[in-house]
């Protein structure tokens, strides 16, 4: 194993309990630092793969995060190494205020209040809403949730981050807010997505899916320039190469 | 959709806001307590006078208050009105061949006394703290944690499923949809409900998904931030000096 591989995903396949196959022989290395674009059609199987990373959802085949595998007796490690960040902001804020929320990760991983009190300050920090802090979950805007959300994985320090559709949704302001923040993370970030633009601006590498299988795996550039490799996957060319 | 919120006036500043929410909570929990069991109707009335005080102290607004109190009104006037009827005794009132009681207003009115002065204390009570502040103080004080959480995502989620409501009757609506007295309106409700619940169903596993992401292992904890003073224990020894007064007259005033 290389010592920059931080995920290692080996044969891995996964049905859903109707009978949906949503992944197919998966393998894949994501390396160290690299911000990598998962993206498909609906239902290719991305959301579901960012499920296997931190053992959400355990499928046959091999996970392993920094060369540990994915097993019910690390679990605690593997989720603090991976947060994922859901794509419905409403899923993740389920505490009453913002603090609480981003408390959360910190407070089950067993840090004291001083830990809790600065990684909850630096979460907030990083996403640029400190000043929420004591606000009520429930009452943000669509954009600050999805900023929040963000924090309150942030705050668990993860070396991975797995984000799920973190533009959906999103007015251009909040959508430039969120890419700002993602940018700055110098972090493995695997990203799944629709968002070309985004994918084209903030990732070195991307992969296709399609059916629940891995079709296409490069750089960034070169595969969302591929117009027919794109096409055959129902996806379109990033606007900015449209022109 | 609107829905009103117990803790939308906490951000006041009266005699019960600045209070420490665990010991607000003991002490207003006794004086329920003890209005719950008063026996007859003079130590009730005082109770409501009581009450009322508390509420004006709290500086809620009262319409608020009403606003929040109309549904325990419509199930007091039902009291009132079947209960005369139902509970036998001297005759107060005849109509035709129904004859109203003494003995059974008496009992509604001490019920309606009961209830609303209970129903008002819950807002000096939870509407001075913020919501998430009285469910820690709850956990603070040993409620159970499986409780808690029942209370807390409750009270997370229900804007959010009553969004999901107002949002698929928009649809609806745009749809030509109008509410009849029919079977396709019926059926038309009965499929939103359902749908509601397995929108409902699917949205608890993506948010048990994201809390386990976080660590969650079934228990929840929340940060202590609370700090007692001597003023918290002056107010409660208010409060339940008041309970034991309301006691004692209610005891004295037993026939």
């Amino acid at each position: 194993m290389s010592i920059k591989e931080m995920i290692a995903i080996d044969n891995l396949s996964y049905t859903y309990p109707d009978g949906t196959k949503a992944l197919d022989a998966v393998s894949l290395r994501i390396y160290k630092k690299e911000c990598v674009g998962i993206i498909g059609p609906n239902g290719a199987g991305k959301s579901t793969l960012l499920l296997h990373l931190n053992g959400i959802l355990k499928g046959q085949g091999v996970v392993k995060i920094s060369g540990e595998e994915v097993r019910d007796d690390n679990l605690c490690d593997i989720r603090r190494s991976v947060g994922i960040v859901f794509q419905d902001p409403e899923d993740q804020l389920f505490m009453p205020t913002v603090e609480d929320d981003v408390a959360f990760g910190p407070i089950n991983l067993g840090y004291d209040r001083k830990e809790i009190e600065s990684s909850v300050n630096g979460a907030l920090e990083d996403v640029d809403m400190i000043k929420a802090k004591k606000r009520i979950s429930h009452h943000l805007s669509f954009g600050e949730k999805k900023r929040i959300a963000l924090a309150t994985i942030l705050s668990m320090k993860p070396y991975i981050l797995a984000l799920d559709e973190p533009t959906s949704n999103l007015d251009p302001k909040g959508r430039c807010e969120i890419m700002q923040a993602l940018a700055k993370f110098d972090k493995t970030k695997i990203i799944a997505t629709h968002d070309l633009d985004m994918v084209f601006e903030l990732c070195s590498r991307t992969i296709i899916f399609d059916k629940g299988r891995l079709v296409a795996d490069g750089p960034a550039k070169e595969i969302l320039s591929d117009k027919a490799l794109l096409e055959k996957h129902n996806l379109l060319l990033p606007f900015c190469l449209q022109r | 959709m609107h829905l009103p919120e117990i803790d939308k006036y906490s951000n006041l500043n009266s005699f019960f806001h600045s209070w420490d929410p665990r010991v607000k909570i003991i002490s207003f929990s006794i004086l329920i307590i003890v209005i719950a069991l008063l026996p007859n109707i003079t130590p009730a009335a005082i109770a409501f006078l009581m009450a009322s005080v508390l509420l004006i102290l709290s500086k809620i607004p009262v319409i608020f208050v009403l606003k929040q109190l109309r549904w325990v009104f419509f199930i007091i006037f039902f009291f009132l009105i079947v209960m005369p009827f139902t509970v036998p005794g001297d005759a107060m009132l005849r109509l035709g061949l129904l004859t109203a009681s003494q003995k059974g207003f008496d009992l509604a009115v001490l019920i309606a006394l009961r209830a609303v002065s209970m129903v008002i204390i819950i807002f000096p009570m939870f509407g001075t703290s913020e919501f998430h502040r009285s469910l820690k103080a709850l956990q603070k004080l040993k409620v159970p944690n499986k409780i808690i959480q029942m209370i807390m995502f409750a009270y997370r989620y229900i804007f959010v499923f009553l969004e999901m409501l107002s949002r698929m009757l928009t649809a609806a609506r745009a749809r030509l949809f109008n509410r009849r007295t029919d079977m396709f309106t019926l059926r038309t409700i009965g499929n939103l409900t359902g749908m509601l619940f397995v929108r409902g169903y699917e949205k608890t596993e993506r948010i048990y998904q994201a809390m386990q992401s976080r660590g969650y292992t079934g228990s929840l904890s929340i940060q202590d931030e609370f700090r007692l003073t001597g003023k918290d224990f002056a107010k409660a020894f208010l409060i339940i000096g008041m309970s034991v007064l309301l006691n004692i007259t209610g005891i004295c005033l037993c026939p």
